[in-house]
């Protein structure tokens, strides 16, 4: 499963590489701001869309996202609600890409086949935890500040590579189990609406 | 911006999404997923077994683990001590292979059983209903109700979970058909005991009066996470520990006998 790094490192350094041109525009962009944002893959759905608030001159963000996974895909269909609060822990530059590293958790609940918030009558109380809520935590690199025009400036890019807290769990537990089975990578863009 | 740089960009990205799309490990869509890379298993293990040489019809020795969960550490110690065991033939999963009936935790414990050098034929437990659990152990091993004849022994692999399968009851009329072969000593395996709270009332009649002394010689369960050797409804009747308790059962059959022997690993 090392391939899985392997591709993890590999993503980034292409990230990195193919946008550090000779671009010098250095302008700062705004924070503070509502966005609207897309996603692929992250365990909410093939696809999700989202809108969300940065806070804090852009440390915090949260947003709420709305994802799908069609039958035709993985044979059954599933709808999940996030919600994605996450902590901008450090701003850097390469090549004049402004670029942050943020962290963060996941919160989902996914509706689909035999999942509950809370089980059927005809269970014994407490006889499980709801199975439909996941906590997973994620680390997200942004890349910041196209600069090719006024509205590319309002886009980023970004990349997360997430877990979930039963995988942790199992990791931990097993030595069968390794932390890189437990990682995945989803990709996404963020539009700011000012 | 140079043409160049713009199209170097754009091919990164480019790039980027096809190794995301053609990278089925690197990205996850939903943990509620019922992709699985292997199919079948249950029907190629009941094949090693049908196909390997029997020593005599009329005696057998296989062994039971049950309930493994996410102990996927404690199956490795017990498949490698099982292996160490003498002239055994197979061994049977008794259910629950996942907390969360999650794809993920199923192909974990399907990289196990690809692990034994023994076959492995696996049960379904009411755990490994939960989320989307019918649909992948259905596409990983095969169809819940099963049956594989060894010698003169037939074993009925039998889903008796209610509650976790939208509270519906047990193919019965599957179980009646199974047993109505009189040629073989018939070994029923279930998850879940007969006497178990979630079987009380209509389902325990039922099954006591499908699985009786007349048409079976043992029964073997899991789910309650304790060891049992007893006799229920007049059947030897034995339940195997969880694995987390770094036990299982070795089971030897001769004729209509059946005997067990609890190991600690």
């Amino acid at each position: 499963m090392s391939d899985k790094v392997i591709l993890t490192v590999l993503f980034s350094t292409m990230i990195f590489s193919s946008l550090s041109g000779n671009d010098t525009d250095s302008t700062v962009i705004s924070r503070d701001n509502l966005y609207f944002k897309t996603q692929f893959a992250g365990n909410i759905g093939l696809l999700s869309v989202g809108i969300g608030k940065e806070y804090l001159d852009g440390k915090l963000s949260v947003d709420l996202n709305y994802g799908y996974l069609p039958a035709c895909i993985n044979g059954t269909s599933v709808s999940t609600f996030a919600i994605k609060p996450a902590f901008r822990i450090k701003d850097f530059s390469i090549s004049g890409i402004q670029t942050s590293l943020s962290a963060g958790i996941c919160f989902t609940y996914s509706a689909t086949r035999n999942t509950h918030l809370k089980y059927p009558d005809y269970f014994p109380d407490d006889y499980y935890l709801g199975n439909a809520v996941h906590a997973n935590p994620f680390l997200r690199i942004s890349l910041f500040h196209f600069p090719s025009g006024n509205n590319s400036k309002r886009l980023s890019l970004f990349s997360e590579l997430g877990t979930m807290e039963y995988q942790i769990w199992y990791a931990l537990k097993n030595k069968e189990v390794s932390f890189s089975e437990i990682c995945n990578l989803c990709f996404g863009l963020t539009y700011r609406f000012k | 911006m140079e043409k160049a740089v713009i199209m170097k960009r754009a091919s990164s990205l480019i790039l980027l999404i096809l190794l995301s799309v053609s990278c089925e490990e690197l990205t996850e869509y939903s943990p509620y997923d019922t992709n699985v890379r292997e199919e079948y298993i249950n029907s190629m293990e009941c094949d090693k077994v049908c196909n390997s040489c029997v020593h005599s019809e009329d005696t057998l020795k296989f062994a039971v683990i049950s309930d493994v969960h996410d102990d996927y550490d404690n199956m490795t110690d017990a498949l490698e001590s099982i292996s160490k065991q003498e002239n055994l033939q197979f061994i049977i999963c008794n259910g629950d292979i996942t907390n969360f009936g999650l794809a993920k935790e199923f192909e974990w414990y399907a990289d196990e059983v690809k692990k034994s050098s023994i076959p492995l034929i696996t049960l379904i437990g009411n755990h490994d209903y939960r989320s989307n659990g019918l649909q992948i152990f259905e596409k990983l091993f095969g169809p819940v109700n099963t049956s594989f004849v060894t010698g003169n022994y037939k074993f009925i692999l039998f889903s008796n979970v209610i509650l976790e399968n939208n509270n519906m009851s047990p193919k019965y009329e599957w179980l009646i058909d199974e047993i109505s072969d009189s040629s073989k000593h018939h070994i029923v395996v279930t998850h879940v005991p007969p006497f178990s709270g979630e079987m009380e009332g209509i389902d325990n009649l039922a099954f006591r009066q499908i699985v009786n002394p007349e048409n079976t010689i043992l029964c073997l369960h899991g789910h309650v996470s304790y060891f049992d050797d007893s006799y229920y409804n007049g059947i030897h009747t034995v339940i195997t520990n969880k694995i987390f308790n770094r036990e299982y059962s070795i089971i030897s059959l001769v004729g209509d006998k059946s005997f067990v022997k609890r190991v600690n690993f």
